[in-house]
């Protein structure tokens, strides 16, 4: 994607100013017309407070204050741009809501427009989502994608140096702790069938299985495998009971 | 009909009607909770006040000073209203001391309180000894004649001032969306009265807006650029950190003109604080049963009545920051307009 400065030197990409004006004002409209728009987006006096505290204004062209600003504008232009690659940078933090003198929810107005970006399947979020193919498939199949053991400090180098020592001799520690938390750290993987079952419904409800097809057909063929499977052993269990 | 006033409070406001009253030979009984007469100005040793840059002494003392002495006006210090009975024109007060009064009419003078910057935690006040309150400001000036930074009583090298704590902000509650009026006009006079003194002291405004409205933008908003050099950042200051490398602290912000996200170190922060109606006006108007602001609580006028000092009681009359934020002067002229609308209000001959 093409730089986006959007300060004073509004550039917009190539692809963006390809796409029909129609198209732009209907996905933006798809944004401001969620039910959690309203509580999400006041005034705004330009102070800066958002995009002061934010954390990934530190390292990525990103300000909270300028999605709210664009909003206020209604820029539908930029405002479509931005959901291609300027908005993924957002941590999801809220520290801008938590600070925000109006109680803007520009973190909030973020994750609005990534749901927007992921139902109309934009070349971008795919991309985006390639590298987490496998944590898409545990969690959609199990709901967990991690166990506690999993976490090992040379995976994650932001932890700092301190972190490796704290994790030496990791049973001995958590056998200290004065109430049984080995349980969790075995049981992680293992989601009890009826769970399982009861966040396919939810996926099922929501279209979020609907979003993954449209996404990744792969992902979503293997996926569907995993279930189908999980919902035939269910159904034998249940038939057994009766 | 009951002849005399009562004013509650004993500041600009209830010193301003308190001293038309006396002065236009009206009995008036004038309470004070606290034990001398001022208000916040005297009780928390004001400086310099804005806008005529007079001492509290020079304002305020030929005011005092004749409250005390017209023989019209009984000062009762250390005293509050507990209880109110009875008319328009005719109210049965009840006093903390255990006095009762009929009195003709009623001036509400019970002012503000300072916003507690500890309800912003990301400002570090209370936790860094170099974040300070303007009121703090105030007091080195006034009580020791020098600045110097808590921590290590040096001379600072930067001082900034983080408008608007306390104000303006709905992350406190609806309580605290409103402007407090005086900020903008006070912290352009104190940059000024630092770099008159410390000429190489770096000063620094950090500003949403700056408002220094009608003949106050001249004297505290250009001369402090102009004749002070004073520097003038928009952006609201988001959070105040310390940095243990060099002791200095660190104010971080973005600058939303030049579109600059900055995080830049200083020695002194000073915290322009916020006004809230007072615990006293509060209660007064559940004794008095004034209305109130829903969502500041600071007491409102009568909305039959263009005047602003009309309360929504009969006799009633209401002056000074027990409304809203307010300046000094402009308390003081509602006092002496609520004074002689109170003394008309009970039919008063007046001896002038």
């Amino acid at each position: 994607m093409d730089e986006h400065n959007y300060g004073y030197n509004l550039s917009i990409s190539e692809k963006t100013k390809m796409v029909p004006w129609e198209e732009k004002v209907r996905v933006v409209e798809e944004v401001k017309s969620d039910f959690r728009f309203k509580e999400y987006l006041f005034g705004c006096l330009n102070c800066g407070v958002c995009t002061a505290s934010c954390p990934s204004n530190k390292f990525f062209d990103f300000s909270p204050r300028e999605i709210v600003q664009r909003f206020l504008e209604n820029d539908v232009e930029v405002l479509y741009d931005m959901m291609h690659e300027y908005i993924w940078a957002c941590s999801q933090c809220f520290t801008c809501w938590i600070r925000c003198p109006f109680g803007n929810n520009p973190g909030g107005l973020v994750a609005i427009m990534r749901e927007v970006a992921v139902r109309n399947a934009f070349e971008a979020t795919k991309e985006l989502l390639k590298p987490y193919g496998r944590v898409l498939l545990k969690v959609m199949t199990t709901g967990n994608q991690l166990s506690a053991d999993m976490l090992q400090p040379d995976l994650f180098p932001d932890w700092g140096p301190k972190m490796a020592d704290i994790m030496e001799d990791l049973k001995a520690k958590r056998l200290a702790i004065p109430f049984d938390i080995g349980k969790s750290v075995k049981t992680a993987w293992e989601v009890s069938l009826e769970t399982i079952i009861e966040l396919y419904t939810i996926w099922r409800e929501t279209g979020i299985f609907e979003m993954l097809e449209k996404l990744d057909p792969n992902l979503y063929n293997v996926i569907m495998d995993i279930v189908e499977e999980n919902e035939e052993r269910y159904q034998k269990l249940y038939e057994g009971e009766e | 009909m009951a002849k005399s006033v009562l004013v509650i409070g004993g500041g600009p406001a209830g010193l301003g009607a308190a001293r038309i009253l006396g002065r236009l030979g009206v009995p008036t009984i004038l309470v004070e909770k606290e034990d001398r007469l001022g208000g916040s100005p005297v009780l928390n040793s004001y400086y310099t006040l804005i806008p005529r840059k007079l001492k509290p002494e020079q304002v305020l003392g030929p005011y005092i000073k004749e409250v005390e002495s017209n023989p019209n006006v009984q000062v009762k210090l250390k005293t509050e209203l507990v209880a109110c009975k009875g008319e328009p024109g005719s109210y049965k007060v009840t006093l903390s001391n255990g006095e009762t009064h009929e009195v003709g009419a009623i001036v509400v003078a019970t002012g503000f309180e300072h916003f507690d910057p500890r309800r912003k935690g990301e400002l570090g006040y209370g936790l860094y000894p170099d974040v300070i309150t303007n009121l703090e400001l105030e007091q080195m000036f006034s009580k020791e004649g020098r600045l110097y930074r808590p921590s290590n009583g040096q001379l600072p090298k930067r001082v900034a001032f983080v408008f608007c704590v306390g104000s303006r902000d709905r992350q406190l509650g609806v309580t605290n969306v409103h402007c407090c009026r005086y900020g903008c006009a006070l912290s352009g006079l104190q940059a000024m009265e630092i770099k008159q003194r410390y000429p190489d002291v770096d000063v620094f405004c950090y500003y949403i807006d700056v408002r220094t409205y009608g003949t106050w933008e001249y004297p505290f908003y250009w001369a402090p650029q102009e004749q002070y050099g004073v520097r003038y950042i928009r952006g609201r200051i988001a959070e105040i950190t310390y940095s243990p490398a060099d002791g200095r602290l660190r104010v971080k912000h973005e600058d939303t003109i030049v579109q600059r996200p900055a995080e830049v170190p200083m020695d002194l922060v000073v915290l322009v604080l916020g006004m809230e109606p007072s615990a006293g006006t509060k209660k007064v108007a559940k004794i008095l049963g004034l209305a109130q602001d829903p969502n500041s609580k600071f007491l409102i006028p009568s909305e039959e009545s263009g005047s602003n000092i009309v309360s929504n009681k009969p006799g009633i009359f209401i002056a000074g920051a027990c409304k809203g934020p307010i300046d000094i002067e402009s308390s003081l002229s509602e006092g002496e307009a609520a004074g002689a609308e109170a003394a008309v209000f009970v039919g008063a001959k007046v001896t002038v």
